[in-house]
């Protein structure tokens, strides 16, 4: 028996920290009941505040509740990046369920959102080969405003479903996304659209605000609220490195925001393991701390990195985020960095 | 023909180990006492499957999160598409062995 450690994979281009086996094979493990709790967890808040709407109705009470509803709501994000992973539960059409149903809310279809999702983590933040980031260093004040109020989210994302619901596919798309899956997701995209337009139907035949009220105006009035983190993933980081530690941004968040995020502030864990599910990344930061750098303080202190790099990157294009690794000097090694 | 993979001993219970043979990588792994050998690399982009979990009977990959079942090689989760190739083993004075056919 021989290792291969010449043989080169995906993986072995990226920084890898020191980890024993059985410890991270334990932190891979499965289970239904964290991903239940957390479901739970949104659920219920979606309740209270769809609570809110309705007391509200007829009020100018009734902006604030919606907008707070649609804040909870645009987290569907955190069960359907998870179970695209498919490492949320542990029975498999649990998984695929939540999958289905937070894909619908978030507005992409399951099998668009895995093999997207799936070039990103290949390829996190190399310009024109990841799927995901729509954006490059230097980053303008436009494209972060943009990204946070969340313009590049549901309106493109539906133009997008309505693209593969009539079944074109373009060229970048197919670089991720194999033939065999495009009839898959054109099947979804056209089930998806079908959902929107009964949720529609039912406003205008039932004369009801209902599904205005709890769907459509709610996420888009609130879809800022998760993209507030979603933003702070890796924007102003370092891009084109093979290292999630200089090209992903951690982040340390209060327990509402990591019970809404699905644990995502641990941003570099995950992007380091996708097999540690969510429930396992701080036992997992744990496990590596010491191999990592720090993270962001908070949800502000990263927006506030974001906004002086963007100031850095004006007088010069090449800075970026520097976040000095354990060992390694506080400066970035060219000059660069803010 | 039959070739030597590895000692049956360094395959770890319900849990996979990676061996080089002849320059090619392959899976080992030992499921309710059932011993498989698959091919090392996910099907979907090259990555090494040993670094990956194993649940029950089924291997997924590291990189992806695509999923194989072991005894047969089936493709039971996304982004893999393919099918894993899988070989028949056996065990002789405490060698794993798999069949390869002849070029």
């Amino acid at each position: 028996m021989a290792t291969t450690s010449s043989i080169s994979t995906v993986k072995s281009a990226w920084w890898e920290p020191r980890i024993d086996r059985a410890v991270l094979k334990g932190l891979m493990g499965r289970s239904d009941w964290p991903g239940l709790y957390f479901l739970g967890m949104w659920v219920g808040l979606l309740l209270v505040t769809g609570l809110a709407i309705h007391v509200s109705r007829g009020t100018w009470w009734v902006v604030p509740a919606v907008i707070a509803y649609g804040v909870v709501l645009g987290f569907a994000y955190a069960p359907s990046h998870e179970c695209a992973h498919g490492t949320a539960f542990r029975t498999r059409w649990l998984n695929e369920a939540v999958l289905w149903i937070s894909s619908f809310v978030w507005g992409e279809s399951p099998t668009h959102r895995r093999f997207a999702h799936s070039h990103h983590h290949t390829y996190t933040w190399h310009w024109k080969l990841d799927a995901q980031m729509g954006y490059s260093n230097p980053v303008s004040l436009r494209t972060y405003l943009g990204d946070v109020i969340g313009l590049v989210e549901f309106l493109p994302r539906l133009k997008l479903t309505l693209r593969h619901a009539r079944g074109r596919i373009l060229e970048r798309e197919r670089v991720y996304l194999p033939d065999t899956q495009v009839p898959t997701l054109v099947r979804e995209a056209r089930i998806l659209l079908t959902g929107y337009l009964a949720l529609l139907a039912w406003a205008v035949i039932g004369q009801t605000w209902v599904p205005l009220l709890y769907f459509f105006i709610p996420r888009f009035a609130g879809a800022f609220g998760v993209f507030l983190f979603i933003t702070t993933q890796h924007m102003a980081m370092n891009q084109n490195v093979y290292d999630h530690r200089q090209s992903s941004r951690s982040m340390t968040n209060s327990w509402l925001s990591r019970l809404l995020y699905w644990n995502m502030n641990y941003h570099i864990e995950h992007h380091l393991y996708p097999s540690v599910p969510f429930h396992a990344l701080p036992a997992l930061n744990a496990a590596i701390r010491d191999q990592l750098p720090e993270p962001s303080p908070s949800l502000l202190a990263a927006h506030l990195e974001i906004l002086r790099t963007i100031a850095a990157q004006r007088r010069d294009p090449t800075a970026f985020a520097h976040h000095p690794l354990p060992g390694a000097p506080s400066a970035p090694p060219s000059g660069t960095g803010s | 023909m039959w070739v030597k993979l590895c000692p049956v001993d360094h395959v770890p219970d319900d849990d996979v180990v990676e061996v080089s043979c002849d320059g090619k990588l392959y899976c080992a792994y030992r499921i309710a006492g059932q011993h498989y050998v698959t091919d090392g690399l996910c099907t979907h982009q090259v990555a090494r499957l040993a670094e990956g979990y194993v649940l029950d009977d089924i291997i997924e990959c590291p990189m992806h999160n695509g999923r194989f079942h072991i005894p047969t090689g089936r493709v039971e989760g996304p982004p893999a598409c393919e099918p894993l190739r899988t070989y028949r083993v056996r065990v002789e004075q405490g060698e794993l062995e798999i069949w390869i056919d002849a070029a």
